[in-house]
């Protein structure tokens, strides 16, 4: 089954693309969906095709050999899975799963070099996203190696916060739900460890736990935790109880 | 411009048709950057795709505490700038440094995506280059968050493994020496921390710290350390 074009024009990789480029990529694609949980891409196994999630959420999963269980990266729409299927048979330490019900755009190793053949432009895009992944994996290295959890957890947050915000120092909830044990795999620490650290940030104003809209995050509070590199360099700021 | 058989000292590139290596190489232009100096200064937008001929290249960013991090070590062979290819980049709180003199073939942005419109396959192979990066970065991360320092020295020993015959008692070189300070800033733990856990490695049979050729590893030892995520007691 082909795509609509209105489906690539809601999918941010490839909203610039010409309508010559655009109608060219619908003939080739298909829109998958999968179950909560079941695999994107299977451990161990080379990605067969590119996926452009367009909704729902997907986890980049590795596991240490002592069988640790981290999320490495959690797609969003918008975000492309398995750029690797550039290289030939290139196997993964890690999976790819989907975290809620989640439906992409599927396009094939072989379909996706003709068409980048023809329209340079698509592969321009497809670039343009590994590189927008490569800065935020480049991230992630400097804070897993430099940063303590509050400071991590404080990261995630603000990565994950609402971008429509009602102002400076204002509440605002997730763009997407995250169970502590979701927030725990992300950040590398243990569930219970999150869940006292997310009490911390609560104290320090950073975010509120239980409302009518789930956990809430103060962006602002956020922002000076990462800046300050330490939670506890922001107490003096606290603001007053809630 | 460049001469196109340069173009083949860069391995992801290698298989480009010749009429592409041509285009490209009418494109580029040598650069050198002296030890030190920048070659992504920091905050700023890259210009250039840069592919390393001779020389080894750090990307560092600074942590809290003023503490320096070695994110990633270029190699000669890999190409550097993956944010070129981005219409507007973010603000990196990282750059990249020249770690040894720099020899290396520059590329402009528009130049690059104007040659990779006409040749698509360079677009291709670039972009397959970046998502090998990518891959490595995710693997780091994992590393990072789940491994201890003696497994994720290993693991960079090993990356650093110099592709030689073992001798004969299965050591091999580094392909490229690093200081300890360089390897702690890898891995994330202090210089003195990153000494001892050589001692705990060499104890282990693991590595040779003081040889004619330098620091010495064994790269099955290595390996199996790097899988049990565990460093055996003295052998």
């Amino acid at each position: 089954m082909t795509v609509s074009q209105g489906v690539l024009l809601d999918c941010q990789p490839f909203k610039s693309l010409s309508e010559e480029a655009r109608r060219a990529l619908s003939e080739l694609a298909r829109e998958v969906s999968f179950r909560k949980d079941e695999r994107l891409i299977p451990l161990g196994q080379p990605p067969q095709r590119l996926l452009i999630l367009t909704h729902g959420l997907a986890k980049l999963v590795g596991v240490s050999a002592s069988g640790h269980e981290r999320i490495l990266y959690v797609y969003r729409p918008g975000d492309l899975i398995g750029p690797t299927v550039l290289l030939e048979n290139f196997r993964h330490d890690y999976e790819v799963a989907a975290m809620s019900p989640v439906r992409a755009l599927a396009i094939s190793r072989r379909d996706l070099l003709m068409v980048s053949r023809r329209h340079p432009s698509v592969i321009v895009a497809v670039a343009q996203e590994v590189s927008r992944l490569l800065v935020a994996m480049t991230e992630r290295v400097m804070a897993a190696t430099s940063a303590e959890v509050p400071v991590r957890l404080s990261q995630l947050l603000l990565e994950f916060a609402h971008p429509n915000g009602n102002g400076e120092g204002e509440l605002v909830p997730l763009s997407y739900p995250l169970t502590h044990e979701v927030m725990a795999q992300i950040v590398g620490a243990s569930r219970p460890h999150t869940s006292t650290v997310l009490r911390d940030l609560e104290e320090l104003g950073a975010v509120l736990r239980k409302s009518r809209d789930g956990l809430l995050v103060r962006p602002s509070r956020l922002a000076a935790i990462v800046e300050n590199g330490d939670a506890h360099g922001v107490e003096e700021a606290r603001e007053p109880a809630w | 411009m460049i001469q196109p058989d340069i173009i083949d000292q860069i391995p992801a590139l290698r298989g480009l048709p010749h009429e592409a290596k041509q285009a490209l190489a009418g494109v580029a232009r040598e650069v050198r950057y002296p030890k030190g100096r920048p070659i992504y200064p920091l905050l700023k937008a890259p210009q250039d795709l840069v592919m390393i001929l001779e020389g080894l290249a750090r990307m560092n960013g600074v942590a809290t505490g003023g503490v320096e991090r070695i994110i990633y070590v270029f190699r000669p062979g890999e190409i550097l700038g993956s944010r070129v290819l981005l219409e507007s980049s973010p603000e990196a709180s990282h750059e990249v440094k020249a770690m040894r003199a720099v020899r290396a073939a520059a590329v402009s942005r528009s130049d690059f995506l104007a040659v990779g419109r006409r040749h698509p396959d360079i677009l291709m192979m670039v972009t397959a280059e970046f998502s090998r990066r990518l891959d490595h970065m995710t693997r780091r991360v994992l590393s990072a968050m789940s491994v201890e320092v003696p497994v994720r020295l290993s693991q960079l020993l090993l990356d650093f493994a110099a592709p030689s015959n073992p001798d004969g008692n299965g050591f091999v070189p580094l392909a490229y020496s690093l200081t300890h300070e360089t390897m702690a800033q890898i891995v994330g733990a202090s210089r003195p921390h990153t000494s001892t856990v050589l001692r705990d490695l060499e104890r282990a049979g693991a590595v040779q710290r003081r040889s004619r050729r330098g620091l010495l590893i064994h790269p099955e030892r290595l390996r199996e350390i790097v899988a049990s995520e565990e460093v055996p007691a003295r052998s």
